[in-house]
């Protein structure tokens, strides 16, 4: 398998206070990698580290087989795609003219967007079910909606990599599982996809890799069997809970039972 | 928020009465000159053959006197107008104007020095440079103090800028108080931090314009960059832009224009910050039509605030930046009124 994204004993800090410390990772063509982790553990700062958002305060980060850092802003926009947690959809524009923006990375600057670049919107508009709203504003979406058009955009750019910071966070039931099943669609066309995510039974079923990240350190890496047994969430999350077998022979539920006294 | 207005309307019909109002603004001035005249002698001057049906002193006073008024003031409009566009999309920020980041000032101070120390009975060109000078080292020093570790927020910018911003008026304010036992120079002073068109030649309007059009024109090529900021820092990087480095050329482009503009006509105040709210209002926040429409929106309203006072105060020295305040401020609170929900955003 083709190793997209990897990363060489990644530290970083804000300030005094350490993050993450020499952190090691490979992650491969057609993998769904969950991120999971207690809040303030640095999943954000391990997504935006990827991205090239901040600079890590040693090792480094190899995208496609070239060092990050090396890569103009343009290119590694080429190569890998955010979807933000906070987005200040709160301008006039249509959610088409949002969706575009995902085509920026492949266009000169003074080159107008070509008949395959409006193919490719159009595309990502149809698969995340925003075909429909293409002409309305950003700005009377409701939360669901948005969600859906910013991962339309990130279609649009067509990157191997694909990473997502919350991307079920205030969406219902229905919408939330639209988007892992739309990610798991993607990752069997090839996309490498990362997401940090909250619930850990959404989690066990959608992700074939998780990664838990606590006290700076990836502490567990492999599927969820591995990584999401009851000794782990007592460890890390901080809570005992009972994990059950999910009806139909996929994934598990998470049931938190009491937070631990500490 | 509902766009009301087709875009390439609005820049249509902004443009039109640009046009309209300039011709006017030519037409207006103590010795009467009819528009059909104006008309012939822009027409002779532009190369078409025409019949010569007026004397020879409306040619001159037309092409020399009333003429490079006008187009001073299209110019001086649209470097305000397109300055506070950028930095108004830059910084996500309503707020957000060539003077509350200390630009204007900066080229305030610079050319109330350049009064001061007699430098401008000297040289034309000694305004120009000291207000550009002025610009350019407020905007280098609001930048390199919001500035840490490669990062540059929003906020701090903002908040530098107003610092600078009023140490720059302190030490403007300080200056023209010593001046004020030289009456001459004081007044200077205080007419042109006020602004004004008066007495505005071609070498204004030869110095302004080749600014303004290279800087629209590079301004312009970053209208999809623009447009991606809107959405936030992150989301811009992530669609490939290098936020960092599209400010610096932006803020560096916006002092280079408004340094200019405040050295050729001094302190109009207002244009930079109302013109583009209200044409966003109009025709909705894509830059691709939201700057060029600033541009024309912004020499439209100085164009038409010179005219006003030319009819309205023909025998006073009223300063231009007083007016475009005077109209400016009301009609901006009467839209902050009506559409207070869509500021909020």
């Amino acid at each position: 398998m083709d190793v997209l994204l990897e990363a060489r004993d990644l530290s970083f800090d804000y300030g005094s206070k350490p993050i993450l410390r020499n952190l090691q990772l490979r992650c491969h063509a057609g993998e769904s990698i969950g991120l999971i982790g207690p809040n303030g553990a640095g999943k954000t700062t391990l997504l935006r580290l990827f991205m090239n958002l901040v600079s890590p305060v040693a090792g480094e980060v190899q995208l496609c087989g070239e060092n990050l850092r090396r890569l103009p802003r343009k290119e590694i926009a080429r190569r890998i795609s955010l979807v933000p947690q906070d987005v200040a959809l709160s301008y006039a524009l249509s959610v088409r003219e949002v969706v575009s923006m995902g085509r920026n990375p492949h266009l000169g600057r003074f080159e107008p967007e070509g008949e395959k670049d409006l193919e490719i919107v159009q595309r990502s508009l149809e698969v995340t079910e925003m075909g429909e709203l293409a002409e309305r504003t950003v700005d009377t979406l409701s939360g669901g909606e948005r969600q859906r058009v910013l991962i339309a955009r990130a279609l649009a750019q067509e990157t191997p990599v694909l990473l997502l910071d919350e991307p079920t966070a205030n969406l219902d039931l229905c919408h939330q599982l639209e988007v892992l099943q739309l990610l798991q669609r993607l990752t069997s066309q090839g996309v490498c996809a990362i997401a940090a995510i909250h619930d850990l039974s959404l989690a066990s079923r959608f992700f074939d890799r998780l990664l838990l990240v606590c006290d700076q350190e990836i502490v567990a890496d492999g599927s969820p069997q591995t990584v999401l047994t009851e000794e782990n969430l007592w460890r890390y999350f901080r809570i005992r809970a009972v994990i059950e077998n999910a009806p139909e022979g996929k994934g598990f539920s998470v049931i938190p039972m009491e937070s631990s006294p500490h | 928020m509902m766009r009301s207005i087709n875009p390439q309307w609005g820049l249509l019909v902004t443009g039109g009465l640009l046009v309209l109002v300039s011709l006017w603004g030519v037409a207006q001035g103590a010795a009467e000159i009819s528009t059909a005249n104006v008309v012939g002698i822009l027409a002779k001057a532009c190369g078409l053959s025409v019949d010569v049906t007026w004397p020879a002193w409306m040619e001159s006073v037309v092409l020399q006197i009333r003429l490079p008024r006008v187009i001073t003031g299209i110019f001086v409009g649209s470097a305000l107008g397109l300055s506070g566009a950028t930095l108004q999309g830059l910084f996500r920020n309503p707020l957000a104007s060539p003077s509350i980041i200390g630009v204007s000032s900066g080229a305030s101070l610079g050319a109330v020095l350049a009064i001061y120390f007699g430098l401008a009975a000297l040289s034309v060109w000694s305004i120009p440079v000291l207000a550009f000078l002025g610009a350019s080292l407020t905007t280098f020093a609001v930048y390199s103090i919001a500035t840490h570790r490669g990062h540059t927020p929003t906020e701090t910018l903002l908040l530098a800028g107003v610092a600078i911003g009023a140490l720059n008026t302190a030490i403007s304010a300080f200056v023209m108080s010593l001046a004020l036992s030289r009456w001459e120079v004081g007044q200077q002073i205080l007419f042109w931090s006020m602004g004004g068109l008066d007495g505005r030649t071609w070498d204004h309007a030869l110095l302004i314009a080749p600014m303004v059009l290279l800087g629209a024109g590079l301004i312009m090529a970053y209208s999809r960059d623009l447009d991606a900021m809107l959405l936030g820092e992150v989301h811009a990087a992530s669609v490939g832009i290098d936020v960092p480095y599209v400010r610096k050329v932006l803020i560096g482009l916006t002092s280079l224009l408004t340094g200019t503009a405040v050295a050729v006509a001094g302190g109009v105040a207002f244009v930079g910050l109302i013109v583009p709210h209200i044409l966003r209002l109009l025709i909705g926040p894509h830059h691709r039509w939201l700057l060029p429409a600033s541009m024309l929106g912004g020499g439209l309203f100085v164009v038409a605030a010179d005219l006003a006072i030319r009819m309205l105060f023909a025998d006073k020295p009223v300063p231009l930046g007083v007016v475009t305040a005077f109209v400016g401020a009301p009609f901006f609170l009467f839209l902050l009124i009506r559409h207070r929900k869509e500021f909020h955003n």
